[in-house]
């Protein structure tokens, strides 16, 4: 019997190096207002690959990541060009729109693939208990590369999270920036949803930084320490809670996030009654 | 005007009876396994289609407008039961609207009717947290070809009642294809004996009857509870057990999510063994008796390495 530590330190390194990089980029998420565009990205993502298995490429082989990747390219590139200048129609219903229709047109094609129904619900719950050290690194790796680009960056997509009105006044071509942004979120969720799941990751990525904003959403290191302190808290509840109280991985920490957030209101309510 | 239309309309549907009676049953089957079973009892007097393709989980087929036209048309549903496939039948028999099929009319055909013993009928009380448990006990019970021989008997006498002009024909294709198995069967026991020296894993629980069937040990499976993602305690548990107890080999359904199932068996020092569980889940199971072909031929292999 391998106890605690054989079984849920792979998973726990994989969640924390997820909550580095999805803490990261939830914050311009949460800014941004979109916060539905991961389920989106990673939704054109999975019907990227499953394409690629109609196509015939197998399960978890490199034809059908570029596939996925591909694919998310894609959607990273309809977002973009979603940008709403139209301020009665906010941009989260054409990503809500992207999401569905995505969904559906994956829906359609993983009816003519055998195992197409046991791939939908693996890309719903992932399957991060049985992560391997080796895809703890790839993935380390993966996002290495990515925080480099993210960080010489940062100055520039800060800006425009935050005012986009200033960035465009400062010559600033909007359209470009988002796509790096969109395609740099997409290439991160699709390797996380593999392992993790749509909700698990949805969670990492917003979760988070609504806590962190609710305390003041200055940004800045100390935003960034609080978001990793509450992420690396909620792994290791979660995890904790999976193993002892003999419930599923991804769902035990989408849950404990739910807590601590449950909390944090409960918390603040209180001292606000009290002052 | 009356006994003017009487005499128009009277022979013509009696012509019409006939013409029924001289064209071949219309048999749908879910499964692949059935379907062939169907094919051997039905012969010329038969025409047989399978709504779930054998490379599809029959727990999870997602369900088609074809499929339901199929079924309208049907003259006799040869079903597995035992909630098999509860998830997708009650919702195609329901858009077909074919009277002949429905539940207590002549067309249905509860396959497991036919059995002598049902594995694992549970006791006490059943609630969603134990996943998609089957309430009436463990369904797949084609995987023991005993049970298949028992399957077409009850088909050929179903068969006997909706055409009885050809029941004789029935019956004796269903004696025919029994005097064939059975020394099959003999033999399939026999290549068993040195995969039986040791404990397999299961992925899902799938594999009970065939277990049974051929004395194999099942020391449990992976995904405990159907349809739920397994918790680490358990996983834990059932690897460190498959290792105290020398397990080299885990089984997996073609349908499996087959990279944790792998992942799986790297943990316990096993190695992964994807049997056919239905007719046409691997294109080498080409029919019934080829199913247990491959089936014993690749659980032989994997002992013997």
């Amino acid at each position: 019997m391998a106890g605690f530590f054989g079984m849920m330190a792979a998973p726990v390194a994989v969640a924390l190096v997820l909550v580095v990089m999805h803490g990261y980029l939830g914050q311009h998420v949460v800014r941004r207002g979109v916060i539905f565009v991961d389920i989106a990205l990673a939704q054109v993502a999975a019907f990227g690959v499953a394409m690629a298995l109609f196509f015939g490429a197998e399960h978890g082989t490199n034809a059908a990541w570029f596939v996925g990747l591909g694919a998310t390219f894609l959607g990273a590139l309809l977002i973009a060009a979603t940008r709403s200048r139209n301020d009665t129609i906010p941009q989260e219903a054409y990503i809500g729109i992207i999401y569905a229709v995505f969904s559906a047109a994956m829906i359609l094609v993983l009816t003519q693939v055998p195992h197409g129904s046991e791939e939908i619900r693996h890309l719903l719950v992932g399957s991060i208990l049985w992560v391997t050290w080796t895809e703890v690194l790839k993935t380390a790796v993966l996002y290495a590369v990515l925080g480099v680009v993210l960080w010489r960056s940062h100055r520039s997509l800060t800006l425009i999270s935050d005012d986009p009105a200033a960035a465009q006044a400062r010559g600033m071509k909007l359209a470009r920036w988002d796509f790096l942004f969109y395609a740099v979120l997409g290439t991160v969720v699709t390797s996380s949803v593999q392992i993790a799941g749509v909700l698990l990751v949805f969670t990492l990525l917003v979760v988070p930084t609504v806590m962190a904003c609710r305390r003041g959403c200055g940004g800045g290191v100390k935003h960034l320490v609080f978001v990793l302190l509450t992420g690396v808290l909620a792994v290791i509840l979660g995890a904790a809670a999976s193993y002892w109280l003999d419930v599923p991985t991804g769902a035990a920490i989408v849950c404990v996030f739910g807590l601590l957030l449950g909390s944090q209101v409960a918390i603040e309510a209180l001292a606000g009654q009290r002052s | 005007m009356k006994r003017l239309l009487i005499l128009v309309v009277l022979p013509l549907l009696l012509a019409a009876d006939q013409a029924l009676a001289d064209k071949p049953l219309q048999v749908v089957c879910t499964v692949t396994d059935l379907g062939w079973l169907a094919e051997q009892v039905g012969g010329e007097d038969a025409e047989v289609s399978v709504l779930c393709p054998g490379e599809y989980d029959p727990h999870f087929l997602p369900a088609r407008p074809s499929l339901a036209r199929r079924l309208g048309k049907a003259e006799l549903l040869c079903y597995n039961g035992l909630d098999l496939e509860v998830g997708w039948l009650p919702v195609l028999l329901d858009k077909a609207r074919n009277p002949k099929v429905r539940p207590g009319q002549t067309g249905d055909l509860d396959c497991s009717l036919a059995l002598e013993q049902v594995l694992e009928v549970p006791v006490g009380q059943l609630d969603r947290s134990q996943g998609d448990v089957h309430p009436e006990g463990n369904p797949h019970y084609l995987l023991d070809p005993r049970n298949g021989i028992l399957v077409a008997e009850l088909m050929a006498n179903h068969m006997g009642h909706l055409r009885p002009e050809a029941a004789d024909r029935f019956r004796q294709r269903a004696a025919a294809l029994a005097d064939e198995l059975a020394p099959r069967i003999l033999a399939w026991q026999e290549q068993a004996v040195p995969v039986g020296q040791r404990p397999l894993v299961q992925y899902t629980k799938q594999w009970e009857y065939l277990a049974a069937w051929l004395g194999l040990e099942l020391l449990g499976s992976v995904e405990h509870r159907p349809g739920i993602s397994p918790s680490p305690r358990h996983v834990d548990a059932i690897i460190g057990q498959a290792q105290q107890e020398g397990v080299r080999e885990l089984i997996a359904a073609p349908w499996n999510h087959l990279d944790v199932a792998a992942k799986a068996a790297d943990r316990m020092e096993a190695a992964l063994v994807v049997l056919p569980a239905a007719v046409a889940s691997v294109p080498e199971a080409t029919d019934y008796p080829a199913m247990f072909d491959v089936i014993l031929a690749d659980l032989v292999a994997a002992a013997g390495k």
